[in-house]
């Protein structure tokens, strides 16, 4: 357990039910907190503005929506929140996108874990 | 006169001929008169030699008997038998060549008494002087005798005296006939004068004359002057020969215009022709069609409509001598034009227009040709000329060669889009399917296999440290990951995620950076363009640096991509062998089609030991169309 330091609040973004669900069993643990679930940028808006996470973790394939748009939208946002970024697909299919994006960084899916995100958001802690 | 000419020249030169033949008649009746008439003369001289040589007969006669009657001598009476003896013969003479009767009369009588003095006189008088009977020598006897003598006197001087008056009378005649046939000859020679000086001008003036012009204007006509013609003055045979001449010349010089019209209008349709076989944009043949027909016509103004459902009409061509209000493009109203009546009837029209809308104002003069596409009337070709110089007639028809081939251009054109919009749809079909194999493979399989991992890392997770099945179940995680990447390379083939979310210019970043041989990137492309435009161009980046790695042997690849006046022009240069002979050994042969359904154009250029260059030229949007 970690000493002191608070859990790391999330919200998962996907527009996949079945992967929200298994995630949030895998990730709801070791120092994060898996505060809400969204599957549409709206909803995931709406949540980031009520629950006020330390980071969203957004899938890129949201159905016919761009999660690059809604990490630019929850950055820069009214509730500024911190994203990391996900997929099926690998980061270098991406290609420059990710490092121009305001996102944290990219995890990708298989490799999701609360380690991971931990690393991302306190890089030194 | 009327006749043919053979009759009039047979009719003048009988004239002359009788002419000329009666005055030669009248010459010579005059000259046998004439003739007579000396012979007379002739004779009467010689009735006075007659009468004469009577006489000295006579005398001679007289003479020598007196002498013998008074000497009694012989040789006196040779004169007297020699007398004796031609006395009869002479008068025999006389009486026979005198030809007037009443002359005939004296002649008789004077040969009766001078016989008579002969046989009654003398001769018994020297009979009995040789007898030398006394009554012989008397006086009686010798004033018998000389009485007898003088009777025989004066009937010869009476014979000669009238033979004078005669031959006098004779020459006289003579004279006033020569006078007569003289006149008689002058007259004909005048007459003969006049009359074939006459006929030269006649037959100048009506046979002569009109050939000679209508040589002349021959001449010309053979020399290319089609404007020569004879002014029709003569008859019969003569005013054939210049009617013909005039409608023959007539004939060449409207067959030379028409010609020359027919030629001007096979250059024009040849122009046009040659523009729709090249497949040039309809605006140009539009545009071409209107000028030619403008400058055929002698037209003002010429306008291709093309009729809308409203009852208005679209200005797709226009020419005009001077300038036309209407610019392409535009909308105008037809009303009652011959546009609309073309509109309404199928059909060529030709009307006069006053004052039509959007024109200057003034009387036109309009022709009108329907353009039916497939059957259906698509729109008109109209031409205007203000009402002094009106369209040159049967334009209207003449107009249907130039409304059939901007029929076919249009058929052309449609036909063309219509494959076009056809092999566009295949590809998007084609990308679609590609797209739903991307989508079942990333949401459906991947999704699942990435799942399945996730689980099996939770379990993982809750297991205690120590447990001997973390070992198993992580190289069960390991290999499912490997499962989800081989999966991702060919969901990446088959549409790159990078393309649909950061567009052509990150997509070809991209690629640069996968590939082994470096590339040199100049990209140019500031927005996205059409999802379809993108992907081709991906497509063939991606194959041709597929191509590069695997047989170029190149040390460098040069990949440029900018979009310029509309349109996305896209270059990718190696330096390698270059030797390929066409795009079909590579896999672009079948990226030719997606580009071409783009109504781009794909070219390949690979020159041995030079490199390969491949280069795709796209549209990006649709132009206005017509």
């Amino acid at each position: 357990m970690d000493s002191g330091v608070a859990d790391v609040r999330c919200v998962l973004v996907d527009d996949n039910p079945g992967f929200l669900i298994t995630a949030s069993k895998l990730l709801d643990r070791q120092g994060v907190s898996i505060v809400a679930v969204a599957t549409t940028s709206a909803e995931a808006l709406q949540c980031v503005q009520e629950q006020r996470p330390d980071v969203a973790v957004v899938d890129l394939q949201l159905g016919d929506e761009s999660g690059f748009r809604l990490a630019e939208q929850i950055v820069n946002g009214p509730v500024p929140s911190q994203v990391i970024l996900t997929s099926t697909h690998s980061e270098s299919e991406y290609g420059e996108l990710i490092a121009v994006s305001p996102a944290l960084g990219f995890i990708a899916k298989e490799h999701l874990s609360p380690e991971a995100i931990r690393r991302l958001v306190h890089p030194h802690g | 006169m009327r006749g043919g000419l053979i009759t009039r020249l047979v009719v003048v030169t009988v004239a002359l001929a009788v002419v000329v033949t009666t005055a030669f008649v009248f010459l010579l009746v005059a000259m046998a008169r004439v003739d007579r008439a000396r012979d007379v003369a002739v004779n009467s001289a010689e009735e006075a030699y007659a009468a004469r040589d009577v006489r000295r007969a006579l005398g001679d006669m007289e003479t020598s008997e007196r002498g013998f009657l008074i000497t009694g001598q012989e040789s006196f009476l040779r004169p007297w038998e020699t007398g004796r003896q031609r006395i009869a013969e002479r008068l025999t003479r006389l009486r026979m060549i005198v030809d007037d009767p009443d002359q005939a009369v004296r002649a008789e009588r004077l040969e009766r008494d001078a016989l008579s003095y002969v046989n009654d006189y003398s001769i018994p008088v020297v009979e009995a002087a040789r007898r030398n009977e006394s009554w012989a020598r008397s006086i009686a006897s010798s004033e018998d005798g000389m009485r007898r003598m003088d009777a025989l006197r004066q009937q010869l001087d009476e014979f000669l005296m009238t033979e004078d008056a005669l031959d006098s009378r004779q020459q006289a005649a003579a004279d006033s006939m020569y006078r007569r046939a003289t006149l008689i000859a002058g007259m004909g020679l005048v007459l003969s004068v006049v009359v074939t000086a006459l006929t030269a001008v006649y037959l100048a003036r009506e046979v002569v004359s009109p050939v000679r012009r209508t040589a002349r204007m021959a001449d010309r006509l053979a020399a290319g002057d089609l404007t020569a013609r004879v002014t029709e003055t003569g008859t019969g045979d003569i005013a054939t020969l210049e009617r013909n001449f005039n409608s023959m010349a007539e004939s060449l010089q409207h067959n030379r215009t028409e010609l020359g019209r027919l030629n001007d209008e096979q250059t024009a349709l040849r122009h046009v022709a040659t523009l729709v076989a090249q497949g040039r944009p309809s605006d140009e043949i539009f545009t071409a069609v209107a000028e030619e027909i403008g400058l055929l016509a002698r037209a003002d103004i010429t306008r291709l409509l093309r009729f809308e459902s409203d009852g208005t009409a679209t200005v797709c061509g226009t020419w005009a001598r001077t300038s036309d209000p209407v610019p392409t493009g535009d909308r105008i109203a037809i009303g009652e034009t011959v546009a609309a009546h073309v509109n309404e009837t199928r059909m060529p029209a030709r009307r006069t227009e006053v004052s039509p809308p959007d024109l200057p104002a003034g009387t036109y003069s309009a022709v009108g040709a329907p353009i039916i596409v497939g059957g259906t009337l698509w729109g008109a070709i109209t031409a205007l000329s203000a009402i002094e110089h009106p369209i040159v007639d049967d334009t209207e028809t003449r107009m249907a060669e130039f409304t059939d081939l901007v029929g076919t251009a249009i058929a052309n054109t449609q036909a063309h889009s219509d494959l076009m919009a056809s092999r566009a749809r295949i590809v998007a079909a084609g990308d679609e399917s590609r797209r739903r194999i991307e989508r079942d493979l990333h949401d459906g399989i991947q999704q699942r296999l990435i799942t399945l991992a996730l689980k099996l890392r939770t379990v993982e997770a809750d297991l205690p440290e120590a447990s001997p099945v973390r070992e198993p179940l992580a190289e069960l995680g390991a290999e499912l990951i490997g499962a989800v990447d081989e999966l991702r390379e060919v969901s990446r083939g088959i549409h790159p995620a990078v393309l649909s979310d950061g567009g052509l210019g990150p997509a070809l970043r991209a690629l640069a950076r996968r590939s082994a041989v470096p590339v040199e990137l100049d990209l140019d492309i500031d927005a996205r363009l059409a999802p379809a435009v993108e992907a081709a161009a991906y497509y063939v980046a991606a194959e041709s640096l597929t191509n590069v790695a695997k047989h170029a042997n190149a040390t460098f690849v040069e990949l440029s991509a900018a979009v310029h006046l509309d349109r996305l022009l896209l270059t990718i240069r190696d330096d390698g062998q270059g030797g390929a002979d066409t795009a079909k050994g590579s896999g672009l042969i079948g990226l030719v089609d997606r580009v071409e359904a783009l109504g781009g154009t794909l070219t390949y250029d690979s020159p041995p030991g030079a490199g390969t260059t491949v280069r795709i030229d796209v549209p990006l949007g649709m132009s206005a169309q017509c």
